[in-house]
Parts: structure tokens; C-alpha cells; sequence
């Protein structure tokens, strides 16, 4: 039975469009887990490096500092996270999602204060003048001027965090890491799952990036227009 | 007689990092309806001085009142919804479409979505802009199409003060002309009072009902109407801020008295030959203009002349050096400098003739 991919000690084929059919709804969970991971350790950055910059923005000092600690987290080896949150947390979902989490916030925090700071001082002076409260100011002119900058931050944040979601398969919580996993553990070695899992993954990396993209286009109708 | 719109009372601001007071003891009243333009060299406390009456600065000591009451007791943000805000820069929101930059403030003030609309497409006439531009973005706009959206989006929500800093000073200088003068003709529409702050004496005699002029340190130097403080300035800080043209720019201030023009060398179209010879003798020229009853038909030469006919019939030219009676005392000059028998005809409204301006006449206006 040549040919066959499970008799041992043959080398088995680089990929297996067959292996493809017989797992599609696999690769649709593998899928979703690493949307799920990506999405929630982006959005939770996001929120928490808001915060941290509305902090970095009242009180100019704590920027140097916030951007310290962002640095030191985001030099932080995964595995070394992983190793020191399974303890606390043993192999589960928070032990993955706070080292991805702690990884964006470096280029989010920065993103976002450099996008509120170049937002034009008589922009800002014109809606201060016209009887804006700092909040309304904040809110409705500078994130909004800002939007393009945090985007493009968002999109670097969600890519290399997407690209880390396979390293977090190592914990058990899926992800297309798992197929990556799965074809080493077999012996011989099983390519098609590898491949699957690299390829899928890269796509997705692509996949958001455009969405990200495409989202920022509509938020900012105004960029796109005049200038000429 | 009635309560003054804007009054500073002693007013001194210092900045920590200074020594120097920004504005020095300022006390000064603005009436209603009135445009006051408040000029100096950079760091006088003009623009410090602007910033008070909105309280984007506030003053070290001393009172300011708006309509009667001490701004220092309304909430900032709540005084600035009642007082336009103009600058250099416009700072129109890139983000915003020019509808909703106009309706900014109204609504911060909670207007009705048909009330702004109205509004909006009412003062994008009002400024001179097409109302279905609303819809565009400021990028799509030229430097003096935006500062229009600007000086329409401080009217929004009908504020009895407007404040502008430096507002044409970014633009070119027609287009700045042409502001100057829109400015004017919109005062004249809606009659807000007007702070206005500028480094451009000129832009201070043509725009201000008054002018105040600034120096270093925040004091105030003089306070007058463009024509007073050119005829008798205060002290040499004001003079040399004024110019050496001083006179000139104030004949530019001056209106043309008509009690002070000439009849001239003038016929009617249906005298004869002789009569022209007549006048042309009496003042010495060798020209006359011609007159249909009260209006101006154009002017015949001594050497045209043919007799037998009315001048009426004869051919004329048109007169070339003329001025009108809403002109200034300026223009005028310059007009009978550049005839050659120094003197210039006069016209009043629709080419009624009102008579010669000549330099002993525009002398006679100035002493008097």
C-alpha cells in the first residue's frame, strides 16, 4: 500500500489536499480560536493603552515612564510569560491572552498620544474657543483626528499578535498553532497540517491588516478628499 | 449712554515666566455694535488682551464685563458659547464637514437638526459661499473660502460679541482686501461687536470704528478713531507706528465734501459753440465736459469745436480723470496730481455731475 501516509518510517508528502477535505471544520474552529485570541488580546490593548494614554497625555512625566514599562513587557520572551503565568493560571485562556495583551501596549500607547499630539494647536484652540469642555474636545476632535495614527498601530498590534497566537497553541487553547503542533508531534513528521497552519495563519495576518485598513477608510471619509 | 457690551476694568496680566506684565492696568470700554481694533508690535498683550474677553486666558487682577455682567462668574466653556471666536489659522475641524463645522456651537446648544440646517445654508450666503458646499471638507476649500466657513461658524448661534485674531493674516493680499471689505459690509448686516486684534496698522485704520493702539508691556497708548489718532497721535510711539504717511492715510479716511467742489468748465449738450468758448476762457482750459441736464455726457476740446452745431452733437471723448463722490480725499489727489490741469471732475450717483475737485479746494477741505 505505497503511498500511504501513515506507514511509518516513509517519508510522507510535502501536502495533502485530501488531508484539506477531510478537515475542513477543523481548520474552521482552529480558525475561529485564533480570531478569538487575536480579537481579544487587540481590543483589551486597545482599551487599556486608551487609558494609559489619556494618563501619559494629563501628566507628561508618567509618559516616559508607561512607555518604560510597555518596553520592558513587550522584551519579555513568550515563553518566559508562559512559564510564569501557568502557576497562576495553569493552562488556560488569561495565560495566553495577558503576555499578547502586554505586548501590545508599547506601540499602542505610543501610536495613540503621538496621534493626539499632532493633532493642530488651532484646531484644538478654535474648539476650546468656541466653548468645547476638555472631554467634548478630547472625544470628538482630537481621537477622531487621531484615528488614522491608532490604526496603523492597530494594524501592527494585530498582526504580530496574530503571528504570536500560534506560539500560544503550546498551551492547549487551539489556534491554528495546534495544527502546527500536531504535525511535529507526529512521527514521521506530517507536513500538511504545518502548512496548513502557516499558510492559514499568514492569510489571516493579511486578511485583518486589509479589514483594519478598509475600517479606517471608513472612519476617516475627511482624509481621503481635497488636498489637491 | 447705555452699558458698554465689553468693559475692562484695571486689567493686569502677568505670566509667571515674565516680569514684564503682559497687560498693563487696561481699562477700556467697547460699545455695542462697535468694531475696535486693538493694534501693536508682537508681544504688546494685544492678542493676551483678545483672549481675556473668553476667558481662554484669565487676568492676574482687574475686572472684565460682557453685557453687563463679570465674565469671571460664568462657567468658561458656557461664556464661550456666546462669543465668537476667530483666528489666523480658522482651525476648522479637517474632520468635519463644513456643514458641521458652521454647526458646531449650535450644537453644543442643543438646536433642532431643521433650525441648524437653516442656519448653516443662511450664513454660507451670508459669507459669500455656495450653501451646497456644505458637504465638502475643509481640505477642498482655499485659504480664503475657509476663513469665510470660519467667520460664519463664530456667527453660528447669533453671539452679540465676535472676537477675531489676526483673522486675514494668513491669507494673500487680494484675497485679504477683499475680506477687509466683507467684513465690513457684513458689519453692516448684523451689527456684533467686534474685537479685533492686528500687527497691520493699515488693516487697524480701515477696520476700526476705533483703534487701540498697544505697547511693549502691555500699555495701552492711545484710544481713537482712525481719523483722530492720524491728525493728533498721542506721542512718538503712535506716530511711528502710524508712518510717515500719516497724512496721506489720513486723507484716505476723508470723504469728498461737496461744498468744496468747483461748477468747472461745464456746458449743457444743447448750448452753442460760443457758450463752450465762454467757459473754456473763464477757467482757462482748453477743454470743457458736457452735460445732459444733471448728467455727465463726456468732455469736447477747444480744437473739436466745429460752430454751427450744438456741442451735444459734436464728437466728445470721454472724460478719462474722474472720481466718485463716495471716494476718498486720497484718491482724489492722486487723481488731480495725474491731470494735467489739476483738477478732477466729480461724479455723484448714477454719472450725476457734481462738480471739479481741485487742489485748492481739497486744501480748503483738509483745513476745514
Amino acid at each position: 500500500m505505497s503511498g500511504q501516509p501513515d506507514t511509518v518510517g516513509e517519508q510522507r508528502p510535502l501536502f495533502e489536499w485530501d488531508w484539506v477535505g477531510r478537515n475542513m471544520d477543523r481548520i474552521g474552529e482552529r480558525v475561529v480560536e485564533h480570531l478569538e485570541l487575536t480579537g481579544v488580546a487587540v481590543a483589551s490593548g486597545v482599551l487599556i493603552a486608551l487609558a494609559l494614554a489619556m494618563v501619559s497625555l494629563r501628566w507628561r512625566r508618567l509618559h516616559a515612564v508607561i512607555l518604560g514599562i510597555g518596553g520592558v513587557l513587550y522584551a519579555i520572551p513568550a515563553l518566559a510569560a508562559f512559564a510564569f503565568l501557568v502557576p497562576i493560571f495553569g493552562l488556560s485562556f488569561p495565560t495566553a491572552v495577558i503576555p499578547l495583551i502586554s505586548y501590545t501596549i508599547l506601540i499602542l500607547v505610543r501610536n495613540i498620544v503621538t496621534g493626539i499630539d499632532q493633532v493642530p494647536g488651532d484646531v484644538r484652540e478654535a474648539a476650546r474657543g468656541m466653548g468645547f469642555t476638555r472631554a467634548r474636545v478630547f472625544r470628538k476632535v482630537e481621537l477622531p483626528l487621531a484615528v488614522p495614527v491608532i490604526v496603523a498601530g492597530t494594524r501592527i498590534s494585530a498582526v504580530t499578535t496574530i503571528g504570536l497566537v500560534t506560539v500560544t497553541s503550546i498551551l492547549g487553547v487551539g489556534g491554528l498553532g495546534a495544527f502546527i503542533l500536531q504535525g511535529f508531534r507526529t512521527l514521521p513528521i506530517y507536513p500538511t497540517p504545518i502548512v496548513v497552519g502557516v499558510v492559514a495563519s499568514v492569510l489571516l495576518a493579511i486578511l485583518v491588516d486589509l479589514a483594519l485598513l478598509l475600517t479606517e477608510r471608513a472612519l476617516t471619509p475627511w482624509a481621503r478628499r481635497g488636498s489637491a | 449712554m447705555n452699558e458698554p457690551m465689553i468693559r475692562f476694568d484695571a486689567v493686569t496680566k502677568k505670566f509667571a515666566e515674565s516680569a514684564e506684565p503682559a497687560v498693563h492696568e487696561l481699562s477700556l470700554d467697547v460699545a455695542e455694535g462697535e468694531i475696535v481694533v486693538l493694534v501693536g508690535p508682537s508681544g504688546c498683550g494685544k492678542t493676551t488682551t483678545l483672549r481675556m474677553i473668553n476667558r481662554l486666558i484669565e487676568p492676574t487682577s482687574g475686572k472684565i464685563t460682557v453685557n453687563g455682567v463679570d465674565i469671571s462668574t460664568t462657567p468658561a466653556h458656557v461664556l464661550r458659547r456666546g462669543i465668537g471666536y476667530v483666528i489666523q489659522q480658522v482651525g476648522l475641524f479637517p474632520h468635519h464637514t463644513i456643514h458641521q463645522n458652521i454647526a458646531a456651537v449650535p450644537d453644543l446648544l442643543g438646536w433642532g437638526r431643521d433650525d441648524v440646517q437653516r442656519r448653516v445654508t443662511e450664513l454660507l450666503t451670508l459669507v459669500g459661499l455656495d450653501p451646497d458646499w456644505g458637504t465638502r471638507y475643509p481640505a477642498e476649500l482655499s485659504g480664503g473660502q475657509r476663513q469665510r466657513v470660519g467667520v460664519a461658524r463664530a456667527l453660528a448661534a447669533d453671539p452679540a460679541v465676535l472676537l477675531m485674531d489676526e483673522p486675514f493674516g494668513a491669507v494673500d493680499p487680494i484675497v485679504r482686501a477683499r475680506l477687509q471689505r466683507e467684513l465690513l459690509a457684513l458689519h453692516r448686516q448684523v451689527r456684533k461687536t467686534i474685537v479685533f486684534v492686528t500687527h497691520d496698522m493699515d488693516e487697524a485704520l480701515l477696520l476700526g470704528h476705533r483703534v487701540a493702539v498697544f505697547n511693549t508691556g502691555g500699555v495701552l497708548e492711545q484710544l481713537a478713531t482712525p481719523v483722530e489718532l492720524l491728525a493728533s497721535p498721542a506721542n512718538d510711539f503712535v506716530a511711528s507706528f502710524l508712518g510717515d504717511d500719516r497724512a496721506l492715510k489720513r486723507l484716505a479716511l476723508l470723504g469728498i465734501a461737496e461744498d468744496t467742489l468747483a461748477r468747472g468748465p461745464a456746458v449743457q449738450a444743447g448750448e452753442g459753440t460760443d457758450a463752450a468758448r465762454k467757459v473754456m476762457r473763464e477757467h482757462g482750459t482748453e477743454w470743457a465736459v458736457v452735460l445732459d441736464g444733471e448728467r455727465l455726457r463726456g468732455r469736447i476740446d477747444l480744437p473739436a469745436l466745429r460752430d454751427g452745431h450744438p456741442v451735444g452733437e459734436q464728437e466728445l471723448r470721454p472724460v478719462e480723470t474722474m472720481v466718485r463722490r463716495d471716494g476718498n480725499l486720497r484718491g482724489a489727489l492722486d487723481a488731480i496730481v495725474s491731470s494735467p490741469d489739476r483738477m478732477v471732475v466729480v461724479l455723484g450717483a448714477d454719472d450725476v455731475y457734481l462738480g471739479m475737485l481741485t487742489l485748492e479746494g481739497l486744501t480748503a477741505e483738509l483745513a476745514g
